[in-house]
């Protein structure tokens, strides 16, 4: 089954999309307008490791246009569709699901998340810091903090794409903030005591 | 009511909702729910600190991979349906394809220029131009190891891009360039650095799948197009004149000249124009320093 088909209810798009002047377009000028938000998406779910991001990414866009059986419907349907493909490509990647991207991602392993320092986050924390901070994350936790903080998917659009339920996404996205705050904090003290320590 | 029904209705907060019933009781559950709290208070803490930086944009060398990727893709998709074996095809199919589809491009496209709306160059760049009424269809069956129709359909399809800059200074050329495909100033606008060529606009033109870019310029009111596209693995090649078979007869129009080379860079550059051969082969050779 390719990824997408679990999205019922909500239509994908593959080889071709639809611009929302009602113009079909191609895939890869589908890839022209998304490829920025898409590289960031790899960027993050890369924990910042450039080439990683460029394999997801490739990797992804070329499984993304065998798909190509989709009736289109609109600009969020092949963006829901690409977003789908790049984070079980990720998953596959890494090993995530054990069989391809669709087995559903297991409950989410518990994480360290009490050692919580006060203070405030920096006011721009940008997507480079929050990729960093990511790469401490399990790959389940990464996509949802990826779909939930970045791409504003719900609670469900995010369990569709990673094949699990909303109650066990509302674990992985509740921990997953939890440590990207608290590492983005710890980080941010531990360069401040290096710049003291260098000063 | 559940933290995830809860969740769903309330969240993201900066969407707007009906303050209805399950609204509501979601708002008196988060006001009694601790988790609710720390998760809404975190993901706006994190969103807003996340939007205030600048955002990142994939550098032109990913980009370039990742169209080259996926024109492999269609390639290898193409040649399955074919039953022709990948291998090399890449590279011999463009050879055929490129120089016949942007003769039919610029038939098409000055066919374009009198009778469609979606004008490539505007009204005013097309006042002068010569007219040949050439139909879309009369200029596919020509020879090659692909129809050119479809290089002249995506030509055309131009118009749908983001990314294109109608501009008559060639800095802002050699910037859309630098940052769209991360071709250096000297191999792009600079290759045609003639006085007599006045910038028109450049654009993002895929064709069949791999994408290029087309500087397009008028020199004395004619157009000339310059289309650029990356190759993988070919022998560098100085400017020649492309044989074009065939058009005439399909069209009874004057059959444009062709100029094709591939720079050590490996960039596959066409000229395209309305001009004599010699004429256009002289350009090229003159922005080459030949």
């Amino acid at each position: 089954m390719p990824p997408g088909d679990c999205l019922q209810g909500n239509p994908t798009t593959g080889q071709e999309g639809m611009a929302d002047n009602g113009v079909r377009r191609s895939f890869e000028e589908v890839i022209g307008e998304e490829i920025d938000r898409l590289y960031r998406g790899a960027l993050l779910l890369a924990g910042n490791d450039a080439d990683q991001a460029e394999r997801i990414l490739t990797t992804a866009l070329v499984e993304a246009r065998r798909g190509h059986n989709h009736e289109s419907a609109g600009v969020d349907g092949s963006r829901l569709w690409l977003d789908t493909v790049l984070a079980r490509t990720f998953l596959s990647l890494e090993g995530a699901t054990n069989g391809g991207p669709d087995v559903p991602v297991s409950a989410p392993a518990p994480l360290d998340t009490a050692a919580l320092p006060g203070g405030r986050l920096p006011p721009s924390i940008g997507l480079l810091a929050l990729a960093r901070t990511a790469a401490g994350l399990p790959p389940a936790h990464r996509v949802a903090v990826w779909l939930s903080l970045v791409g504003r998917r719900g609670t469900r659009e995010v369990g569709q794409i990673l094949g699990t339920d909303e109650e066990a996404v509302t674990g992985l996205v509740g921990s997953g903030y939890r440590y990207m705050r608290n590492a983005i904090l710890v980080g941010g003290s531990n360069r401040q005591a290096e710049r003291r320590n260098e000063s | 009511m559940t933290c995830e029904r809860a969740r769903e209705l309330l969240w993201p907060p900066e969407q707007p909702r009906l303050a209805e019933k399950d609204f509501l009781e979601a708002r008196s559950h988060v006001d009694d729910c601790e988790s609710c709290q720390e998760f809404l208070a975190l993901d706006a803490t994190l969103i807003q600190a996340y939007r205030r930086a600048p955002a990142i944009q994939a550098p032109p060398a990913v980009r370039e991979r990742v169209f080259d990727a996926l024109a492999q893709a269609r390639l290898a998709s193409s040649s399955e349906a074919r039953n022709i074996p990948p291998r090399g095809l890449f590279m011999s199919r463009w050879g055929m394809a490129l120089p016949m589809g942007a003769a039919a491009l610029l038939l098409v496209s000055v066919f374009a220029h009198s009778h469609l709306t979606s004008n490539p160059l505007g009204d005013a760049e097309s006042a002068d131009l010569p007219t040949m009424s050439v139909p879309v269809a009369a200029v596919s069956p020509l020879q090659g190891a692909t129809s050119p129709l479809g290089f002249v359909e995506d030509f055309q399809r131009r118009e749908l891009q983001a990314q294109h800059l109608r501009t008559s200074k060639p800095q802002d050329v050699v910037g859309f360039l630098r940052r769209e495909f991360g071709l250096d100033s000297d191999l792009a606008v600079t290759s045609l650095p003639l006085p007599e060529l006045e910038v028109v606009g450049v654009e993002v033109c895929i064709i069949e799948g791999v994408r290029g870019a087309m500087v397009t310029y008028k020199q004395a009111g004619r157009v000339v197009y310059h289309h650029y596209m990356r190759t993988s693995g070919g022998t560098p090649s100085p400017p020649s004149l492309a044989r074009v078979e065939n058009m005439s007869s399909l069209t009874g129009a004057t059959t444009p000249s062709i100029v094709n080379w591939e720079s050590e860079d490996g960039l596959k550059q066409v000229l395209v124009a309305d001009l004599a051969p010699e004429d256009l082969l002289a350009l090229a050779r003159r922005s080459k320093g030949e």
